[in-house]
Parts: structure tokens; sequence; C-alpha cells
């Protein structure tokens, strides 16, 4: 998979993902009590292909549930990424560091969406990323020998991934064009439409990283924004 | 000190649990766990002033311990082992898990209640280490703490 270009961290979007956080207040309450360990992975699964009872019960045998406190390391540049990582609950990031000391976000996942480094995970080589948790999360992770052998044993779970990596693919090509083709305002216009919880929930001056910007010209495009509302 | 080697100690205050806190703290982040907060406090003070750069926090929850841990070490009696198991089965799937013991223990008992977890058990006598299981991964890791608290190794089932 390294030739087909996954080789930087993964990212996959679940399109309802947010929807235990983002219900109304009472709602959210009563959605929160009976949220239940693999819960939202699960539902994630099932939007794209089907699970037998037999099926979901195996697949939890392959990943190792991991709750990470706020600023806890998942993964530090120089080590080999162990896991393909699942957001239950909470926030992480991807961050290289360049020379300066100078963080340079790739990638943030929130309910429902998937981290890694997918180039250390599959090569076993060093990591040029850190991941760290911006908020307090719950993480489902799975290494390469339980991903292969779940992969092996459920069939449906290899058209899964399949799925992920593609929708993947278009994502960094998306990406790639905007960074080179749109204007800043436009960069950030089109994330604030496109991801309404990313730009709630992130610091700005981590949105800034991620979009190339420095935090002044963020705040300036913000300012305008807001003005021209 | 490595990033994703959190230590969970379930029985942390009693004489095993706290001799390994103080003994791995300078390797490992720890998460101490047992039922009484006074206790609790004064072990990780003890482990802070033993190791100024520890990182120890404190829980009384088993589950939560647990969850958070990558490596589980229990102290628990063998009578209390079956409903601690039921507690902490569903977050240590995949997971290192050391029962630590004084007593004779049975082999094998700790695997079959965590069906999913890489157990061995480490049964203490004197200054002998006794470590059984199926798990090398687990041996590895127990083999690693037990020698951090000056035991010599041995396995059972050599």
């Amino acid at each position: 998979m390294a030739g087909s270009g996954f080789n930087t961290s993964i990212l996959f979007k679940y399109p309802h993902g947010n929807h235990v956080l983002q219900a109304g207040a009472c709602i959210c309450f009563i959605q929160l009590t009976f949220v239940w360990m693999f819960e939202v992975i699960f539902s994630h699964i099932q939007e794209k292909v089907q699970l037998t009872k037999e099926e979901q019960a195996l697949i939890k045998t392959f990943f190792t549930p991991k709750k990470l406190r706020k600023k806890q390391y998942l993964l530090q540049e120089g080590d080999v990424c162990r896991y393909l990582v699942f957001v239950e609950k909470g926030l992480l990031r991807s961050y290289n560091v360049d020379e300066k000391g100078v963080e340079h976000m790739i990638h943030f996942a929130w309910e429902g969406w998937w981290m890694s480094d997918t180039y250390s995970f599959l090569s076993a080589e060093a990591s040029a990323y850190n991941i760290d948790a911006v908020e307090d999360a719950e993480l489902l992770m799975i290494n390469l020998q339980g991903f292969e052998e779940m992969l092996l044993k459920v069939p449906a779970m290899e058209r899964y991934f399949r799925i992920l990596f593609q929708n993947n693919i278009i994502s960094k090509e998306r990406r790639l064009i905007s960074s080179i083709t749109h204007s800043a305002e436009e960069k950030y216009t089109q994330l604030a439409a496109a991801n309404p919880q990313m730009i709630q929930r992130i610091p700005q001056n981590m949105i800034a990283s991620y979009l190339g910007l420095t935090p002044e010209t963020l705040s300036r495009i913000r300012k305008k924004l807001s003005a021209g509302a | 000190m490595n990033y994703n080697n959190t230590v969970a100690i379930l029985g942390a205050c009693n004489s095993l649990g706290s001799q390994l806190a103080k003994s791995i703290s300078s390797q490992h982040q720890l998460l101490l766990m047992d039922e009484s907060q006074d206790e609790l406090t004064r072990l990780c003070g003890t482990v802070t002033a033993l190791n100024k750069n520890a990182s120890v926090a404190v829980l009384q929850c088993s589950k939560s311990a647990s969850w958070e841990a990558d490596i589980i070490v229990i102290t628990a009696a063998t009578y209390a082992l079956e409903t601690l198991a039921s507690k902490i089965q569903e977050v240590a799937t995949r997971k290192i898990v050391i029962w630590l013991t004084d007593a004779p223990a049975k082999e094998g008992q700790l695997q079959a209640l965590l069906p999913h977890s890489g157990v061995v058990t480490v049964m203490i006598a004197g200054t002998a280490a006794i470590v059984t299981g199926d798990d090398a991964a687990a041996k590895a890791v127990a083999e690693e703490m037990m020698q951090m608290c000056a035991y010599s190794i041995a396995y059972l089932n050599a």
C-alpha cells in the first residue's frame, strides 16, 4: 500500500461520528449515558458493511481498549507506530516538529475517525510523526498482527478498510489541490463548511498550522468573515 | 521512559504492590489502584520521594485503571481473582496482565478468566520470582519488572 500513496498518516471520517456530542443538551446526556465501548466503531463499520453478531464478537477480541489523558502521547517521532487507532471519544492530533521546534499539524481525529501513521504501521519503520491527545480520549487500538488476522477471519472488514482507504486517497487529493490552488480565506471557509466541529473543538493555532497559515493570518481571516457576516 | 508503558497496579498498597511501584517508577508511568485513598496518597508520596521524575496517578476503580493502562498488575488474593477479572475483562483485551502473588497459585487460573489477555503469573518465594504462563511478551515484561525488584527469576515450565 505504500506504493499506492499510503505513505503518510491516515484519517477516515465517520459521517455521523459527531452525533453523540453534538446533540442537544438533554439528548446528549441520555445518549452519553448509554454509550458502550465499541458502539461508535460498530456504527461506523455498519454504515459500510454488514456484520453478524458473531463477527462483532470476534472483532472485539482484536482491539485493545485504551484511555489517553489530554497531552499524553500515543506515538512519538522516531518510534514505530504499532497500532491503527479508532477514536470512540475525545480528540487526537498527528503532527511533525521541525528543526526550529515548530509544530506542523497533519491530521485530527475525533469520534468516529481512525488515526495512525500507516507507513510506519505497515513497514515497522520509525515514524516521522507525533500523535497525542488534544482532549481526554477513549480509543480502540489494533496492532498489525491482529489487523491481518481480523481481515482473514472477517472478510467484511477487508471490504470496510478498502472503502476507507479509497476515501482517504480522495481526501488527500482534495487537500493537496486545496493547498496549491486556494487562497488562505478559501481554505478556511471550506474547512469550516466541511468540518464545523473542527473549528469549535480545536485550538485556533492548531487549525492555522493545519491549513499552513500563521495564527495571525487566520485571526485576520476570522475577523474579516465575522465582520462580513 | 516509554510513552506507551503505563502500568496499573491493582492492589498497590499491599507489600507486593508497593514494592513493585517503588521499584519500577523510573521506567514506567504508574496508575496506583487500591481501596484506601489515604494509603494510596501515602504510597504516591513515597514513590515520588524516591523518584522525583516519577509519573504517578492514583485511582480507586480497577476498571478505569486497567482501561488506561498498557500493562496490568494484579496483587489480589486467589479468592478475589474471579470478581476482579470480571470487572476488568472488557478493558484488558490484548493487554499484558501479571498476577503477582506470594501464595501458591493455580497455573492458568487467571488466563482462563481473561482469555483475550496475555496473562502471566509471578509467584514470589523468598528471593525468587517464579514465572508461569504461555504469553512470551508477558513473560518478558514480568521478568524485567521482577529484576527491577531485585528478585531472581525462575520459570516453572522452562
